[in-house]
């Protein structure tokens, strides 16, 4: 049995991401301290995801020293599995792939509680991390669920507007770009 | 952040003056001409840090983004119409240069899309 079928992400998806900030207060309580969690509550009431992003992967850092790697690595695996976006948040683990599948499919279909509150808390800093990304364009993410937040919460249709800035934007990567091909051929000359 | 590295900044400075001209160009139109003025002569002085921190805050002014990482991926997530493909090319990048590698291969097509829609 994978991990994403031993773990129900279908009611964490339908839940709000007040609801999942909410709970992932309760995690930041027990593994940080209060005032984290009060930060926590302050930060995402005033839309400060950057805030909100950091206390939770403060909490998960917490929670990764006090649990079996193994336990983290099946949350991780079930989280990566259902939400493609969350592979930004394991870059690091990822060369330990043949030793962590090794221990997937071994449980007995039932999910630790503490796998259960790190795949929250990644999910919460997954849709942190979107409501970033939505913030400066003038999409409202408020009152989506989890879901739709975590499958880009845009519909088909939305048009996103675009401005010089973009268009200077891809020019000065271009530039860039062709600073790092000139630096490569100056250095094999 | 380094989107210019500082190993090979030297020769990166010595092979594309054109390049640096044409960003500090930029960097004039968003953060000011005295800021565009201080990374020319970083890049003249091979100061790479705060050459690096006035792209920084060229990339800030032109994204809203603090961190340039999550500019760059905001930036592919907003062409659906090369999704999945230049979104995964961003987010699996693992360097800042490799990240503006990725977009820079979409260069035409991204403008196509700007230009038919802005």
């Amino acid at each position: 049995m994978s991990n994403s079928q031993s773990f129900d992400f279908s009611s964490l998806k339908r839940m709000t991401v007040d609801n999942l900030i909410g709970r992932c207060k309760q995690y930041v309580e027990q593994y940080v301290s209060k005032k984290a969690a009060s930060r926590l509550e302050d930060a995402y009431k005033a839309s400060r995801f950057d805030e909100v992003k950091h206390i939770l992967e403060v909490t998960l850092e917490r929670i990764k020293t006090k649990i079996k790697v193994s336990e983290y690595q099946k949350a991780e695996k079930a989280v990566k599995d259902e939400f493609p976006d969350a592979k930004e948040l394991f870059v690091s683990s990822d060369t330990n792939e043949g030793s962590q599948n090794d221990n997937m499919g071994a449980g007995s279909g039932m999910v630790a509680v503490i796998v259960i509150i790190v795949a929250i808390l990644v999910v919460a800093v997954v849709a942190a991390f979107l409501y970033l990304r939505f913030k400066d364009r003038g999409i409202d993410v408020n009152n989506q669920t989890v879901g739709e937040v975590l499958s880009h919460g845009v519909k088909k249709g939305n048009s996103i507007k675009y401005t010089e800035k973009d268009k200077d934007l891809v020019e000065l990567l271009h530039e860039l770009s062709v600073i790092y091909d000139n630096t490569d051929q100056y250095l094999n000359s | 952040m380094e989107l210019l590295q500082p190993t090979s900044f030297a020769s990166a400075v010595a092979s594309s003056k054109e390049q640096l001209k044409r960003i500090s160009n930029i960097v004039s139109k968003y953060c000011g001409q005295a800021k565009a003025e201080s990374f020319l002569q970083a890049c003249n002085t091979l100061d790479f840090t705060t050459a690096n921190t006035i792209l920084d805050d060229t990339i800030r002014e032109l994204t809203g983004y603090d961190s340039v990482s999550i500019a760059l991926s905001a930036f592919a997530d907003k062409f659906p119409q090369l999704s999945p493909e230049l979104s995964n090319k961003v987010s699996g990048a693992l360097s800042e240069s490799d990240k503006v590698k990725a977009i820079d291969s979409y260069r035409s097509r991204i403008i196509n899309i700007i230009d038919g829609m802005c």
